[in-house]
């Protein structure tokens, strides 16, 4: 079975997306200010107690590996640093908005592994690459955010797409724009407009799976990269686990010899594990 | 009659020609699943990260 959506109608579905609770949207507008101190910023957290939790947790996982307990928020976001935070909270504020919608054969769990995976390999890459990587790992997390879109909006249709994928054993984007017309990158950028994401943000969602195209940004190279590295590193553990196509353009632009990616390969999947645990709605 | 010492009777060890990392890990399974990952691009040879995958996941380190 086949349909036709087009952008109207995808943008119409997010008008039944549950809005962001007010104190998340305060949050998130604030934390992207420049001159917010780590008291006003824990003050904000110290609001939202899943946030609180999530926050000390990380804070005192392994992964810091902090001899002594710490025990506040402001503590936690002082050893955190403000990139991290802010990615934290951002990362929680979308996770929580997204409910399970019931679509046979979606499996959301592993949709926020792979998408936590691809965050922190977006992150480490730009750690190798200089560049932003608080906007990394956002960009990592929200790539196939579009996905969510198009399984909430239209959950019927979305099983027919699982279907095309299970049955024709091609990649998720293939299975959309053959079954729906259209695919989880322009559901995507309908939510990031929908959202006011910032334009980085958008060009990285509308190019993660053709970085090569003209405008479509260093960051839409880094995730791209990031993506394919995600699925080939097994971490939504599904049996249907495909590595899309990867651009060897974008492959050579970040210039990673054998031994670096031996590490980024044992970073990511040491991050992961920890990560993900904080993370995992 | 000077007694000759029995033989202690040893567990069966592992096969000389055998590499130790053999021994512990199933990696004929392991290879199995990452060019199952890499299916989509079967025709192609297969890619530097399907090799640098593939590296990893055997234990080998890289070059320096």
């Amino acid at each position: 079975m086949t349909y036709a959506l087009t952008y109207d109608d995808i943008v119409n579905g997010l008008d039944d997306l549950p809005p962001l609770p007010a104190a998340v949207m305060e949050l998130l507008r604030s934390v992207d200010a420049d001159d917010i101190g780590i008291a006003v910023l824990a003050q904000k957290v110290s609001h939202d107690p899943a946030l609180t939790a999530k926050t000390l947790r990380l804070a005192n996982s392994s992964l810091y590996g902090l001899q002594v307990k710490l025990t506040t928020v402001q503590q936690a976001i002082t050893y955190l640093g403000f990139q991290t935070t802010r990615s934290l909270i951002k990362a929680v504020a979308v996770t929580r908005c997204f409910a399970d919608r019931g679509c046979a054969g979606f499996n959301q769990e592993a949709f926020w592994r792979h998408s936590i995976a691809s965050a922190i390999c977006a992150k480490l890459l730009a750690r190798h690459a200089r560049f932003n990587q608080d906007y990394a790992f956002t960009a990592g997390l929200l790539h196939d955010i579009g996905r969510l879109v198009l399984v909430g909006g239209f959950p019927r249709h979305y099983e027919q797409v699982l279907l095309r994928r299970r049955e024709q054993d091609v990649v998720l984007l293939q299975a959309e724009r053959e079954v729906l017309g259209i695919d989880h990158v322009e559901a995507g950028l309908a939510l990031a407009e929908h959202w006011h994401f910032s334009d980085t943000m958008r060009l990285a969602i509308g190019g993660h799976h053709a970085p090569e195209q003209a405008g479509a940004g260093y960051l839409a190279t880094i995730v791209h990269v990031a993506d394919a590295i995600a699925h080939a590193l097994d971490l939504a553990r599904t049996d249907d686990e495909l590595v899309p196509p990867l651009s060897e353009a974008a492959w050579n632009q970040l210039g990673l010899d054998d031994g670096m990616c031996h590490r980024l390969f044992q970073e990511t999947e040491l991050q992961y594990d920890e990560i993900a645990q904080v993370l995992l709605p | 009659m000077t007694p000759v010492p029995r033989p202690i009777a040893l567990a069966p060890g592992p096969p000389a020609t055998a590499p130790p990392d053999e021994l512990s890990q199933p990696w004929p399974m392991v290879r199995r699943r990452v060019d199952l990952l890499f299916r989509s691009a079967a025709e192609a040879p297969p890619s530097r990260l399907h090799r640098l995958i593939l590296a990893y996941r055997m234990g080998r380190e890289p070059p320096p």
